[in-house]
C-alpha cells in the first residue's frame, strides 16, 4: 500500500483556495441545473449542453469509436436526460455521473444492437471486395483530427493506466471485470487505476 | 485517523470511479466535510477525471446542439398530444 500513491504526498500543495463550502456550492449548482432542465427552456439546454457535451461525447466515442454514431448517440443521450430528469436522485450521485451513465448505457446498447452488427458485416464485405482504402476514406469512420487528439493525450498517460481508467470510468466496469478482460491480477488493476488517476491529477494540475 | 494515510490509501480514487458502496461513499463525504485537506484532494481527482474525459472536442458542436434541441422539443410535442 505504501508504494502505491506516493504522488500526492510528494506533491507541493498548490495555492488554490479550497474549502468544504465549495462542495456545498457545487451541489447547489447541480440543483440549479436540474431546475434548468425541468424548466424546459432553451437557455437551460444551452448551458447544460455547453458544459457537458465534450465530456459526454468523449465518453461515447471511447466506447463506439465512430464519429457518426457518436453524434447520434450524443443526441439521444441529451434527449434521455431531458426526458428522465425526474429520475435523477441527487442523494445517489452527482448529475455528471448520472449523465455519464446514460451516455455509457446508450453506447453499450448500441454495440449490442443489430445496427452495429450489420455495420461490421458491411465492412467485412468491403474488405472482401478489395477496397482496402475504404476505412480511411469514408467519412463514416473516425476522423483524423480526433485520432490525433487521442494520440497526443495517450502520450501523456501510459496506455497501461489509460486502458484501466477507461474501462472503469467510461465502461463502468468493476475492478474484477476489468481484471478478467485484461487478463491481469485484480491487484494490478486496482494499483493501476489508483496510480493512473494520481498521474492524471498531476498532468492536469500543470 | 492519519489524514495523509487516508489520502494515499486509494479510497478517494475509488470514490471517483464509483467503485464504493453507498455506505463507504457517505463515509468519504463525511470525512471531506471534517477535513478540508481531504476534500481538496478529492476535488483534484475529480477535476483530473473531468479534464481527461473532455479532451475530445466536438467538431460540429453548434449543428449538433441545434439538432439535439429540436429532438428534445419533438419529444415534448409528442407527449402533449
Amino acid at each position: 500500500m505504501t508504494t502505491i500513491n506516493t504522488f500526492s504526498s510528494q506533491q507541493e500543495i498548490p495555492t488554490i483556495s479550497f474549502n468544504t463550502k465549495k462542495i456545498i456550492a457545487k451541489s447547489m449548482d447541480a440543483a440549479k441545473l436540474v431546475e434548468m432542465i425541468q424548466s424546459k427552456s432553451e437557455k437551460g439546454f444551452d448551458v447544460l449542453y455547453n458544459m457537458y457535451c465534450d465530456a459526454l461525447y468523449s465518453a461515447i466515442i471511447k466506447i463506439v469509436k465512430r464519429t457518426d454514431v457518436t453524434d447520434d448517440l450524443l443526441q439521444e443521450t441529451f434527449v434521455k436526460i431531458w426526458k428522465h430528469i425526474d429520475c435523477f436522485k441527487p442523494e445517489k450521485g452527482t448529475l455528471y455521473t448520472w449523465m455519464l451513465n446514460i451516455a455509457r448505457n446508450q453506447s453499450i446498447d448500441y454495440l449490442r444492437s443489430s445496427d452495429y452488427h450489420k455495420q461490421l458485416l458491411n465492412e467485412e464485405i468491403d474488405l472482401f471486395s478489395f477496397k482496402f482504402d475504404v476505412i480511411d476514406t469514408t467519412k463514416n469512420n473516425i476522423c483524423q483530427i480526433e485520432f490525433a487528439d487521442f494520440k497526443r493525450k495517450a502520450k501523456q498517460l501510459d496506455p497501461k493506466y489509460a486502458e484501466v481508467i477507461d474501462m472503469i470510468f467510461f465502461y463502468g466496469w468493476t475492478h474484477k471485470q476489468t481484471a478478467l478482460k485484461l487478463m491481469l491480477p485484480i491487484g494490478t488493476v486496482k494499483t493501476r487505476a489508483r496510480k493512473g488517476l494520481s498521474l492524471l491529477k498531476i498532468l492536469y494540475l500543470k | 485517523m492519519n489524514i495523509d494515510d487516508y489520502i494515499t490509501s486509494g479510497i478517494l480514487q475509488n470514490y471517483c470511479f464509483g467503485l464504493l458502496t453507498k455506505e463507504e461513499e457517505r463515509k468519504v463525504e463525511k470525512i471531506c466535510t471534517d477535513y478540508p485537506k481531504v476534500a481538496r484532494e478529492l476535488q483534484l481527482f475529480r477535476n483530473a477525471l473531468k479534464e481527461y474525459s473532455s479532451h475530445t472536442k466536438i467538431l460540429n458542436r453548434e449543428e449538433l446542439r441545434r439538432a439535439t434541441w429540436e429532438s428534445i422539443k419533438k419529444i415534448w410535442e409528442e407527449e402533449s398530444t
